[in-house]
């Protein structure tokens, strides 16, 4: 290397040996011990306000959080742990002046039950929809029987005009395609089933269920 | 009659019930008053409390009243509910006077002194009552509103506690109960 390059390259190399000595020191250097009043709002983050709602007894100016503040700095200077200050709270408030009490026993139940119920909820609800919707559909479905009464009863007459052979084509036809019916009740029984079906003027049961004075209407 | 065929009328009638049931559920709770509920302290000792008393009645520290029923209720004079229960403490006290199986001891709950004095005096509490700078002693009863009342068995042990305003007639069977339990 001839020594113009050479002088190119050490200010380089002098300058990353800096930054890496820099980088290791800093890295290893002990912190500095943290400042009381930021440890005790750190473990009184964690603490409910007792006398207020929805607040930490570090966000809190009244007097209850005020005075749990205090006695976290009075057990910090005394040396005990931020898991013993939370212990002793507890054994005066119980679990619910915890920002995150331990789940467990009954409360474990209230967290977790929600999480099972929910789903086998929304599954029952999608079945049973699904289900409802199948026999529907099957209901709607011509029979082979229906449509032997509904021959008969165009065979026996004189031919119907022909706007009438249209209608009934084109009912026939919608029949056919077992498209889903459009007026149907939210709740069904027995006897509103019967009920819609011979009040719908398109459909083939209708003749069923009111036999001969409806085919003696047609023609 | 089978569910599917009556289903809404199934339905609404579980939905009666329920509604049944919780109106029975709200209509036995206890009422505001005397309330007693569960403390992490009960069946513990009871946290010190010492001081002077700013009423002319003499008191030093909880453990000198060892083997006496103590009832220890935190107060402030600003406080409704405290104000309301005041002539119910007064008339239990009085109660318990000849006998003297029982001894109050008032916390005062951020308040200052000459008010406690001053409604002590127009309301006749004739019972110590001891200054809580800074709020320790309430945080060492796990204090989370006032009024809030202690008992405390002979051996100094918390028995029981009532929330919201106290009653003499709640007071006194809260101490029958505690006796009858041995205590």
């Amino acid at each position: 290397m001839t020594p113009r390059r050479l002088g190119k390259v050490l200010p380089w190399a002098a300058l990353g040996v800096v930054v890496a000595f820099a980088l290791v020191v800093g890295s290893h250097r002990p912190a500095g011990p943290t400042p009381l009043a930021a440890r005790v709002r750190s473990i009184a983050a964690g603490i409910r306000c007792p006398t207020c709602q929805g607040e930490t007894a570090a966000e809190s100016q009244v007097y209850a959080a005020r005075a749990i503040r205090a006695d976290i700095a009075q057990r910090l200077k005394a040396r005990q742990s931020p898991g013993e200050i939370r212990a002793y709270l507890v054994s005066r408030y119980g679990t619910g002046i915890l920002e995150s009490p331990p789940v467990h026993g009954l409360t474990a139940l209230v967290w977790y039950l929600p999480v099972v119920v929910i789903p086998a909820a929304a599954v029952v609800l999608v079945v049973g929809l699904r289900r409802s919707r199948h026999k529907r559909s099957a209901d709607s479905v011509l029979s082979e029987e229906d449509r032997a009464l509904v021959a008969a009863a165009l065979a026996t007459q004189p031919s119907p005009p022909a706007a009438l052979r249209a209608e009934i084509a084109r009912s026939q036809a919608a029949e056919r395609r077992e498209a889903p019916p459009t007026q149907v009740p939210a709740v069904e029984s027995s006897s509103g089933d019967r009920d819609r079906r011979a009040d719908t003027p398109a459909a083939p049961n209708a003749s069923r269920v009111q036999g001969d004075d409806r085919s003696s209407e047609v023609g | 009659m089978s569910f599917r065929e009556h289903r809404a009328r199934w339905l609404s009638s579980g939905v009666g019930l329920i509604a049944i049931a919780l109106i029975a559920v709200f209509a036995v709770q206890p009422p505001a008053a005397n309330q007693q509920v569960q403390s992490a302290l009960i069946g513990h000792r009871a946290p010190p409390v010492s001081g002077p008393s700013v009423t002319p009645s003499p008191f030093t520290t909880l453990g000198g009243l060892t083997g006496r029923w103590v009832i220890v209720n935190f107060f402030a004079t600003w406080c409704t509910p405290c104000q309301v229960e005041q002539p119910q403490l007064a008339s239990f006290v009085a109660t318990h006077r000849s006998s003297g199986d029982v001894q109050l001891v008032m916390v005062i709950y951020n308040d200052n002194t000459p008010s406690v004095q001053g409604f002590l005096r127009a309301k006749g509490g004739v019972w110590p009552a001891v200054q809580d700078p800074g709020g320790q002693v309430a945080l060492n009863y796990g204090v989370s509103g006032i009024p809030e009342t202690f008992l405390i068995d002979p051996n100094g042990v918390i028995v029981g506690k009532v929330t919201g305003g106290s009653t003499a007639t709640g007071l006194d069977a809260l101490l029958a109960k505690a006796k009858a339990r041995g205590l």
